[in-house]
């Protein structure tokens, strides 16, 4: 495992694609958190729950990150995983006598490392904008920001295991198309917790996705039931991660 | 004898296909293995369940000693190096990188050996030209370079010349023979390129719609496609009794053929036969190459 997980991290630490998803995270990190405090109620329906002010725009442009970081974390695994099957990586690893588990275990940790870099570029570029062009000082509720960043980062890992599922699925097709449709879907349940109050329905669909809740985050204050959530994300990390296992160790790879 | 790979019964089934139909057979140690078939016999399938990329619908192979089943397996996998269709390689990675990542692969502790591998493929001198640039021949080289990194003991090539140009195949047979000659690899080769393999195998298995037709070692195919006159006569005895007054080698077939393994004066061994009230129905000449024995192996059959 080791071995496979030096293999990877060196092939992360070569592509060029990674150091480019790095400077697009940051960049829209800090550019949205820019155009947050220029143009703080731009298009907001006016029932969303959410009432950004210039004093409340950090608590929430970090959380801005689970809408588009798990496209980049999706588009690393897609061109990752595409690459490794296309150029026979893979093929390569299974016949040097490393195990399938080995193989796809090594690949969710490297990808979830590289959705964890992102996060972290992510958040320094928004951190610096607030800071050095805004005059932020920062915040006095240390514990909403490590907890509501746990959250954060859990939730654009599991759209990264998803994304690593999928591309296992659809290994001989085109995956990184399916898996930006799946994760623009899996995004849209977001709106389910932006309209919870008016439906029902709506708000049964908010509490079974995880990503139902973004819109009752704030970095100033920690939501209720941030646990449940947790576990929810946890539970459907481990599910996908055991689909993904299951479903590699049995198919046939060409 | 001792088998690096051996098959029996091995089965491999997709949706409403056979791609192997119990297939057996065996790779001797320190051999070139020339493993021949049609397209869609059988190879690759083979090939794959072998490296661990798919597995058996039913049968066993063992791999040193090792069943399939065995956990082990995978150890016994560490002794082989394995070019599957197209070379595993990184396409942005130069030559040495993509060495350097194998041994990542592989757990070696250093990278000791990578200039003697590529002085050994001959891309010594790529330099920084990355995998992508490469032509197909030095792709196809980086590849087996690839597969020898580990110092693997079993080599096993799926149609590494394909698409080569003839300078392309020659560097890669003289590698090939190189490494089982020096290095003493057992080298699992299939090939379409009858010809080319010829002049490589020690041993054939051919193969047809999952099956193994034949396993012959090159010596046995040698003597099956040895250059002879095939003599049809009205009594073998007494041909037997001139060939052996004019001292030629001989094998008598059945009780009309013999198969004489020489040019013969006609007139002298038609007239000594005659002596011997013996008659010379016909006289044909009898070269088979491994190209016309694989033909009559299949029945002539097209392509399905």
């Amino acid at each position: 495992m080791i071995k496979l997980l030096n293999t990877n991290f060196h092939e992360l630490f070569k592509s060029r694609y990674f150091y480019l998803a790095m400077l697009i995270c940051a960049a829209i990190g800090g550019g949205l958190t820019a155009a947050m405090y220029l143009f703080p109620n731009y298009n907001m329906p006016e029932d969303a729950g959410v009432i950004l002010t210039k004093g409340t725009i950090l608590g929430f442009a970090p959380g801005f990150s689970t809408i588009i970081l798990p496209f980049v974390a999706a588009a690393t695994v897609a061109v990752l995983l595409d690459s490794q099957f296309r150029h026979g990586i893979v093929r390569n690893m299974l016949t040097c006598g490393h195990k399938r588990a080995e193989i796809f275990l090594a690949n969710l940790i490297t990808m979830s490392a590289a959705t964890a870099i992102y996060f972290v570029c992510y958040q320094i570029a928004v951190f610096a904008v607030a800071i050095f062009a805004f005059g932020y000082e920062g915040y006095t509720l240390k514990a909403a920001f490590v907890s509501l960043s746990v959250m954060l980062v859990m939730l654009i890992s599991i759209s990264t295991v998803l994304s690593l599922v999928l591309g296992n699925f659809l290994r001989n097709g085109k995956p990184a198309i399916i898996i930006l449709v799946v994760q623009y879907a899996l995004n849209l349940s977001m709106l389910f917790g932006m309209f919870k109050h008016e439906s029902k329905v709506l708000s049964v669909l908010a509490s079974a996705f995880p990503q139902g809740c973004l819109f009752d985050f704030s970095y100033a204050v920690i939501p209720d039931g941030i646990e449940k959530n947790l576990i929810i994300s946890v539970v459907m990390i481990l599910v996908f991660t055991v689909i993904g296992l299951v479903h590699f160790q049995k198919c046939d790879i060409k | 004898m001792d088998y690096v790979l051996s098959t029996k019964d091995l089965c491999k089934h997709y949706k409403g296909f056979k791609a192997l139909n119990g297939l057996t057979m065996h790779v001797p140690k320190g051999s070139i293995y020339g493993f021949v078939g049609k397209n869609g016999a059988g190879k690759t399938t083979l090939i794959r369940l072998i490296c661990g990329l798919q597995h058996p619908t039913s049968g066993e192979f063992t791999l040193y000693d090792v069943k399939h089943t065995d956990s082990t397996i995978s150890k016994s996998r560490r002794r082989m190096g394995a070019v599957v269709e197209t070379p595993s390689i990184y396409p942005d990675m130069t030559a040495a990188e993509n060495l350097r990542q194998q041994y990542r692969i592989l757990g070696l502790p250093g990278f000791d050996g990578i200039e003697e591998l590529l002085q050994l493929v001959g891309l010594d001198s790529t330099d920084q030209k990355k995998a992508k640039n490469f032509s197909l021949g030095m792709r196809q080289r980086l590849g087996i370079a690839v597969a020898l990194c580990g110092n693997p003991d079993f080599l096993v090539l799926d149609e590494p010349i394909n698409g080569l140009d003839p300078q392309g195949i020659v560097e890669i047979r003289e590698l090939i023979l190189k490494l089982n000659r020096e290095k003493k690899i057992t080298v699992l080769i299939s090939s379409h390129i009858l010809d080319e393999l010829s002049r490589l195998a020690t041993h054939y298995g051919f193969i047809d719609k999952g099956r193994m037709v034949r396993e012959i070692s090159a010596q046995e195919l040698d003597a099956a496609c040895r250059k002879c006159m095939r003599l049809t006569v009205s009594d073998t005895a007494a041909l037997t009794r001139v060939l052996d007054t004019l001292g030629y080698e001989y094998t008598i077939i059945d009780d009309a053929h013999a198969d004489v393994y020489a040019k013969p004066n006609i007139t002298q061994l038609t007239l000594a036969l005659a002596k011997e009230n013996c008659e010379v129905l016909s006289v044909e000449e009898h070269d088979e190459s491994l190209e016309s024995f694989y033909i009559s192996l299949m029945g002539g059959k097209g392509h399905d």
